[in-house]
């Protein structure tokens, strides 16, 4: 017998395995960070799913305070990610990350380094223009 | 002062230092956090002889105790952990306040780092949330710890803004949110099943049930794609490559242990009743194929940085061996080689890293090509270099020799001829790629030129190769410690 | 009414599952953080629904407010930047994953179901002591006193993630925005404004006996911040760096004092003394409050609210 608390559960199962392919197949970064807190809502979801079963209806508020925790970390690799993102896109113009994984140290320009094959020309600019270190140390 | 205070100390003192150290100046901040590292070294020595005294201490934050609050749980693995930590802290932050630094004379080329004020706190917050991992006895709580762990690295990574840095970090964090996220579904299928989090409470109750199991295998899989177990390998070199060297020298020495110790704290003190054999001999074959196929990668790179990126994949292989050599008689012999490897591995991939920082920063850059004949002119970090290379390739009288002696013994006793043809296989492919890294560096043609390179930065990763090479020598506490809170002979159960 | 119950129940979560599809679908990203936001809405009503208000108001602040924002401003750079070479589309990839999920989903399925029906789990413990602790709002007691150090780490996340954004974007990215006016949205700050002030002193207020606390609360001020800069009435650069450096620190700072000082009273680290733990509770939870409305509104706008002053090199 399906009680209300598995429904939820297993649709939480589905939305993790949702998340986990869009993940691991969407391109786009700021699409797998969706799909990142897709998932991590996921787990939130089955864990409090779990916590109605007590007898008497209340439910068990540990998992509560673990999901509120749970949320706000998410919160913070969301706005991590984003920030690294922003970046990248300051640095090459480009949102997806290279398919070539960046060991390829023959290419010399930094973005070729990194496994990007176009080089944008303004933000190379910019960057030497910024002065920062560019040794490799 | 008591064992308890000791972790608690561990725990706040860097966290409170990285608030402040937020607010202060750089040159500040960095004082601030080699003190602070002082006060965590004293405090983790001190911690030992307390631990060989009283045993395995649990201690309730907050004063509720396990299942309803947060227990410390400090054994001996603990204090090993919490030793190397501070050690090698204390010496990267030394390093990296020479490597942050802008050069007294600016003529010399020496260009300050963009963003070297975010290090301090940052670099804070990673080694206290190393510590609290240690010392912490929750699952949750775990969660918590890990997640600090990472984020603060991937932003050290990111650090100095490099495009290659950026791709590696993000593609870094994918993969840890992924691990992270599997391990949460562990814990919520515990919670599920047992009503608690607590791990040692679970080992008591846990049973061999369908929940359990898939908990047991969602955990470890998250924690191994952490830990960058082959195949989940692919994050690792880019990211440890293209960080900041002292970051590097961190993320491999002692990031990577954390995600292994929590492994290790699942296997033999949460599950040890649902492991089955066939997991184990997965984990073990996974972990020899890290080794063949991480130093055979390591033989290919150009860049230094690169081939000691993978050769922290190769090394991580040697620690998954324990999975299936750890049971029956020679728990003890592969606990203690595991442990003994980890620790000594996390001194010399620190020597390491931070030796070609050094080197890269004379010469600008870390191709091999552009280092031929840099040993006449910066001879001490070449030979730190080649002296962490003894230990990571486990030569007497190093702790790499003696980890790897133990796994190999144990290896022996329990009959896996392979497992010890591929521990000793991973040895010389290590030489290999160490012994032409060290003599292109003696080739007398082409010397290089250099530019100055801080005192520090070259005898630092001096001093931390020596720590690895004698480590050998000083191993008797080590076992001895490890002994408090060793997990019980583990008997697998056959699936057949 | 059970029956409507289960109606609503399948409802919830098809809406759930077929947002989480378009978030991820959607070929136009505006519309694809859009869904995300509409599916950060129904996972409040699925709270309201497992009866957690507590986390309906966090994932109404944090989960599709918070997050939702932060997405937007970043996907409003992904509209203005040049687009993207054509790549060519890589398929293959997507089939070892899709078998992989296709796997993992049903055997999480057979383990969840497997569970037992019932299980009291913790509950019973954590209300026999939420006197002692200090909050009957037994949210609260757990996240403050007896897993108060979990959340001691979480602040530690955040001011982390802060740093990070200062590192990487360098703060103040909405500078260019401020000549722009927009009347409709400056009338309704005007109003709503002191309103979310008061809200937000409410929320942390009653949360140690109602659903609220210093997350939500602080959320609330976060928002306020960011509507401010947006609407232009105050810029919020012209808070001081170390002001605000000291209010990002406040919260850890405050949570760190406590939890030493009931030490020297002979207690465990974060052991509050029952007759005081209301109390501290509540300061410890002000000043998350302050700190966390701070972080969240800094990374909304890049890490530094305040700009840098000149010849300020080296600092963090």
């Amino acid at each position: 017998m399906l009680t209300h608390g598995d429904l939820f559960a297993l649709c939480g199962a589905v939305l993790f395995g949702i998340g986990l392919f869009g993940i691991l197949a969407c391109r786009h970064l700021v699409r797998k960070v969706i799909a990142l807190n897709l998932t991590s809502t996921s787990v939130f979801l089955i864990m409090i799913a779990l916590s109605i079963r007590t007898p008497d209806g209340s439910p068990d508020f540990v998992p509560h305070a673990m999901v509120l925790t749970g949320i706000v970390v998410s919160l913070s690799a969301t706005a991590l990610a984003l920030s690294l993102i922003r970046r990248l896109h300051r640095e090459t113009g480009q949102w997806e990350l290279p398919d070539v994984l960046p060991f390829d140290s023959t290419r010399r320009t930094p973005a070729g380094a990194a496994g990007y094959s176009v080089v944008d020309e303004e933000s190379r600019v910019q960057r030497s223009a910024d002065g920062e270190a560019t040794d490799d140390r | 002062m008591t064992a308890e205070h000791a972790a608690i100390g561990l725990i706040v003192v860097p966290m409170a230092s990285a608030i402040v150290a937020l607010i202060l100046r750089e040159r500040q901040a960095a004082a601030l956090t080699v003190a602070a590292g002082g006060v965590q070294a004293w405090l983790s020595s001190s911690l030992a002889p307390l631990i060989l005294e009283q045993g395995a201490v649990r201690y309730a934050v907050a004063g509720w105790g396990a299942p309803l609050g947060i227990d410390l749980h400090i054994d001996g693995l603990s204090t090993v952990m919490l030793i190397v930590t501070s050690v090698v802290g204390v010496v990267v932050t030394l390093y990296a306040a020479a490597y942050f630094a802008p050069g007294s004379d600016p003529a010399a080329g020496r260009k300050p780092v963009a963003q070297a004020g975010a290090f301090w706190p940052l670099w804070l917050f990673l080694w206290g949330a190393l510590n609290a991992l240690f010392v912490s006895g929750d699952l949750f709580n775990l969660y918590v710890t890990l997640e600090l762990v990472t984020l603060a690295g991937l932003a050290l990574i990111g650090l100095r803004r490099q495009t290659a840095a950026l791709a590696a970090a993000l593609r870094y964090l994918f993969a840890a949110m992924v691990g992270s996220m599997l391990y949460l579904l562990g814990i919520v299928l515990l919670y599920g099943s047992y009503a608690t989090v607590d791990w040692e409470l679970l080992g008591q109750s846990v049973r061999g049930e369908a929940a359990t199991i898939c908990a047991a295998a969602l955990m470890v899989v998250g924690l191994a794609l952490k830990t960058a177990l082959f195949p989940l390998h692919f994050w690792l070199p880019p990211a440890h490559a293209n960080a900041p060297s002292p970051v590097s020298a961190v993320l491999s020495g002692l990031v990577i242990k954390g995600s292994f110790f929590l492994i290790l704290r699942l296997w033999f003190y949460v599950f040890p009743q649902v492991v089955t054999i066939g997991a184990g001999n997965l984990l073990a074959m996974l972990g020899a194929a890290a080794i063949v196929w991480g130093s055979l990668q390591a033989l290919r790179q150009r860049r230094l940085k690169l081939m000691v990126a993978y050769s922290t994949v190769a090394q991580v292989g040697y620690l998954f061996l324990v999975f299936v050599l750890a049971a029956g008689e020679t728990t003890t012999l592969a606990w203690r080689g595991t442990i003994c490897f980890a620790f000594a591995h996390a001194f010399a991939k620190g020597a390491a890293f931070l030796s070609v920082g050094a080197l890269s920063e004379a010469v600008g850059s870390d191709e091999l090509d552009r280092w031929r004949g840099l040993a006449h002119r910066e001879p001490v970090a070449v030979f730190a270099f080649g002296l962490a290379g003894v230990s990571l390739m486990g030569l007497p009288p190093s702790g790499g020799f003696i980890g790897k002696w133990l796994l190999l013994e144990a290896a022996l006793q329990h009959g896996q001829w392979g497992l010890a043809l591929v521990i000793l296989l991973g040895g010389v492919l290590t030489s290999i790629y160490v012994f032409r890294a060290v003599t292109a560096t003696f080739d007398s043609d082409a010397v290089p030129h250099v530019r100055p390179v801080p005192e520090i930065m070259r005898w630092i990763p001096l001093a931390l190769a020596f720590c690895a090479t004698l480590l050998g020598v000083a191993t008797g506490w080590l076992l001895q410690l490890l002994d408090v809170g060793a997990p019980l002979p583990v008997v697998l159960d056959d699936p057949s | 009414m059970s029956e409507a119950l289960w109606i609503l129940d399948i409802l919830l979560c098809g809406s759930l599952v077929w947002l989480g599809c378009q978030a991820l679908m959607m070929p136009d990203l505006y519309r694809a953080t859009a869904s995300f936001i509409a599916f950060g809405v129904m996972m409040v009503l699925t709270w309201a629904r497992l009866q957690a208000p507590d986390l309906a108001l966090a994932e109404a602040a944090i989960g599709a407010g918070i997050t939702g924002a932060l997405l937007l401003s970043v996907v409003a750079v992904v509209s203005e930047s040049k687009p993207a070479t054509t790549e060519r589309r890589r398929f293959w990839h997507c089939v070892p994953t899709g078998m992989l999920i296709v796997l993992l989903v049903p055997m999480l399925g057979v383990a969840l179901l497997s569970l037992p029906m019932e299980a009291v789990g913790l509950a019973e413990e954590v209300r026999e002591h939420s006197v002692r602790a200090g909050a009957t709002n037994l949210v609260t007691a757990i996240l403050l006193n007896y897993r108060s150090y979990d959340t001691l780490l979480e602040i530690a996340v955040l001011l982390v993630a802060v740093l990070a954004a200062r590192s990487l974007v360098g703060g103040s990215s909405r500078s260019g925005r401020e000549d722009k006016s927009f009347p409709l949205l400056t009338g309704f700050v005007r109003v709503v404004a002191p309103l979310m002030v008061v809200t937000a002193g409410y929320v942390l207020w009653v949360g140690s006996h109602e659903p609220g606390g210093a997350f939500q609360s602080g959320c609330l001020l976060a928002s306020l911040g960011v509507l401010l800069g947006l609407s232009g009435l105050h810029a919020p650069h012209r808070l001081r760096p170390k002001l605000e450096d000291l209010l990002l620190v406040l919260g850890l700072a405050v949570f760190l004092i406590v939890g030493v000082g009931v030490m020297f009273l002979r207690r465990n680290f974060l052991e509050y003394p029952p007759e005081a733990a209301d109390t501290l509770i509540l300061w410890i939870e002000a000043a998350g409050a302050a700190s966390i409305g701070v972080i969240l509104a800094a990374l909304f706008v890049g890490g530094r609210l305040a700009g840098s002053p000149p010849g300020d090199e080296g600092r963090c």
